[in-house]
């Protein structure tokens, strides 16, 4: 594959003031073309979400401004690679009811 | 129309050709945005609720998710939604009565893993599996590589000269494959590699030794059969690496139909008769005013063929990609339109009330869940697919579907309360099982008419044996005799239905750790198919340099004008499509 498992991604988790579902949908759709995203959820029922994507292709400052209209603020963040983005997503870490999922 | 050749396959010519004629049109009837609005407020919400029915769709331009109302019409079901460019319309089913018919047999299941944070609320555009998803993974499709020895003119997936390749590596196939296995509580069983074309892989051998590996007992090649044709010594070695069934394109019946291996066909039969296996499943895509009219035709030919062809597999055109009404309304056919057309094709001989909806497997399941402990449970939406057995009476040259013989539903619902029976059960012994298992066997029989079923086959010893001592030998004469008729209709931008993908059986495993539903995997591209393999894909110049003895225009087929010739005046040709029974026509009394 061309992408290095030991590719950098950051994770940033958000609160929205300015979210509903219909809002949520259309931005995480916009967003979640881009091949700089990696992964992404703004959910506009409980008005939280997050972002995972390539800093070094997207610009925090690029990010940040895709959504301000959503009036985002920053809430945690998280540095982690391709390879433990893969890992995390696979079966037999996400098992429901099971601790650590 | 003269044959296109000289050059790689491409059909564009004969899809032209095809379309000359329009036979039939589907006029989709009117709605204005009150009557919408009201039936909205109205309809059912919950799944498998009366029509009108409120589900969520998207919008072909702008991909918003929008609400989508199912409701019906001079007999027909029609999906319709408000986007931002107006109202949409398009055929959803084309049979209110066996709607409902199948509507009746829904089975919801409760996965217990995921592959996403996401919890659905954005659904389709959430999709990994995330914890909301309602089926396990039954058929795990890994696309291996996106070069192919075809240039469909309508793909926009293989890759043209100078793009990138996607060909993920053996370890992340592994993991592709582990990932949809250790699905809780039911793993994936059944994988389908698939393309691009999956035969132009060199490691392909060892990528099926992986599957098996990885405890895939059902391990089938989405192929168009080409390198199969020509390469006997290919099939032979698939076959023993694994691989079960041969998934392959089979459009209709003539080289205009099928122009992708209508003349490399009866080589690719040969080599599999001599290779003793896999067994070939055809796929016919159907589509309304082009092959519409060869479907009987195609199950004739499957049954000429029953000592290698297991199953006629047939999927309604999904028009994916920005279609036209009137585009929509010439091409579009659902699975009642499709299972219409069989039913006039073959005389009567398999009729709309032979088939049954996927998700009654799901019933199945729960018995021998109850039964047996094992577990796998097919519990697709119930537009999503239909499915039957046909069986060839080779004394009396009949075909009989064997819903003739065998009460169906009847036994499905007896199964049922057992299973409910079995489930308060605190434990089963040995004696109480063989007990269970005989009055199933003798219950069978008020299910099951000697009179009506196929001679030669002996159904009441393979139940007896199934039921009785956990026997499935006889398993391998019901094969022999019995073609599996199935319809599987993916969905395109027009006539999507959030709840059907929700359900969705039939997924693709990603190398970023996700596993997709094909018909989000399919239908929005952008964010997850050519995304992903954008994502890691090789440029072409990294695939250059990995590969310096590999040329694009290798990997392409060309049919000569002299293999055409050659296969026209051929012994195997004649044996393949000329030489055969004719089982549907009327017949003389």
């Amino acid at each position: 594959m061309s992408v290095s498992p030991d590719k950098k991604l950051t994770r940033l988790e958000f609160r929205f003031r300015n979210i509903n579902w219909e809002k949520g949908t259309i931005k995480q759709y916009e967003l979640e073309k881009d091949e700089r995203v990696w992964r992404i959820f703004l959910n506009g029922y409980a008005k939280n979400g997050f972002v995972v994507f390539d800093e070094e292709a997207l610009p925090r400052e690029e990010l940040l401004k895709a959504l301000e209209e959503l009036e985002p603020e920053i809430k945690g963040e998280k540095k982690l690679t391709v390879a433990e983005l893969i890992e995390s997503s696979y079966s037999w870490n996400n098992v429901i009811g099971q601790s650590g999922s | 129309m003269a044959e296109v050749v000289g050059e790689v396959p491409s059909g564009e010519k004969e899809f032209a050709e095809s379309t000359r004629r329009v036979r039939d049109i589907i006029e989709f009837p009117e709605i204005s945005e009150e009557e919408f609005e009201k039936l909205l407020k109205s309809a059912s919400r919950a799944y498998g609720g009366p029509l009108p029915h409120r589900t969520y769709s998207i919008c072909p331009e702008t991909r918003r998710v929008v609400p989508a109302l199912v409701w019906e019409k001079d007999g027909r079901v029609w999906i319709t939604k408000r986007c931002p460019e107006g109202m949409i319309t398009d055929v959803y089913y084309e049979s209110v009565e066996q709607y409902y018919r199948f509507q009746k047999w829904k089975f919801d299941f409760k996965l217990m893993t995921y592959n996403v944070e996401n919890s659905g609320v954005n659904c389709p555009l959430d999709c990994g599996l995330c914890a909301r998803h309602r089926s396990h993974t039954n058929l795990l499709n890994i696309v291996l590589t996106n070069r192919c020895n075809l240039s469909c003119w309508y793909c926009f997936f293989y890759a043209k000269e100078g793009q990138p390749i996607y060909e993920p590596t053996l370890e992340q196939i592994r993991m592709m494959l582990r990932n949809a296995k250790k699905q809780q509580p039911v793993g994936a069983n059944a994988v389908q590699l698939t393309g691009g074309e999956p035969t132009l892989r060199e490691d392909l051998l060892e990528i099926i030794r992986i599957a098996k590996e990885e405890g895939y007992d059902h391990v089938q090649l989405n192929t168009d059969g080409i390198k199969l044709a020509f390469e006997p010594d290919l099939v032979k070695k698939i076959r023993e690496a694994g691989v079960n069934t041969l998934y392959m394109s089979y459009d209709g019946m003539t080289p205009q139909t099928n122009w992708k291996n209508h003349w490399e066909v009866p080589l690719i039969f040969e080599n599999v008769r001599k290779a003793g296996g896999p067994g070939i499943v055809l796929v016919p895509t159907t589509i309304r005013n082009v092959n519409d009219h060869e479907l009987g035709a195609i199950i004739n030919f499957g049954l000429n063929h029953l000592d290698i062809v297991r199953g006629v597999n047939f999927q309604p055109i999904s028009l994916v990609g920005r279609v036209p009404r009137k585009e929509r309304q010439r091409f579009r056919i659902t699975i009642p339109g499709a299972i219409k057309r069989i039913e006039e094709q073959t005389n009567g001989t398999i009729a709309m009330e032979d088939w049954y909806p996927i998700p009654i497997a799901g019933h199945i399941a729960r018995f021998f869940e109850a039964f047996t402990g094992s577990r796998y449970y097919m519990t697709s939406h119930y537009c999503c697919g239909a499915a039957t057995y046909v069986f060839l009476d080779r004394e009396n040259k009949r075909v009989v579907p064997i819903s003739r013989f065998l009460d169906v539903e009847g036994f499905v619902e007896y199964l049922e309360t057992k299973a409910e029976e079995i489930e308060k059960w605190k434990s089963m012994g040995r004696l109480r099982k063989l007990k269970l298992g005989a009055e199933i066997f003798m219950k069978f029989r008020t299910f099951y008419d000697d009179k009506y079923a196929p001679k030669g086959l002996k159904v009441l010893d393979l139940i007896k044996n199934a039921f009785m001592y956990g026997n499935y030998d006889a398993l391998g004469q019901f094969h022999r005799n019995a073609l599996f008729l199935g319809m599987m209709h993916f969905m395109d931008e027009y006539n999507y239905d959030v709840e059907r993908v929700e359900r969705c059986v039939i997924h693709y495993a990603m190398p970023d750790g996700r596993v997709v539903p094909f018909c989000t995997f399919n239908v929005i591209p952008e964010l997850y198919r050519d995304k992903v393999q954008s994502q890691f894909s090789y440029s072409w110049e990294e695939w250059k340099a990995l590969h310096p003895d590999w040329e694009y225009k290798k990997d392409k087929y060309i049919r000569t004008k002299e293999f055409v010739e050659k296969m026209k005046n051929s012994e195997v040709y004649r044996k393949t499509y000329i030489d055969i029974e004719d089982y549907f026509g009327v017949k003389e009394v």
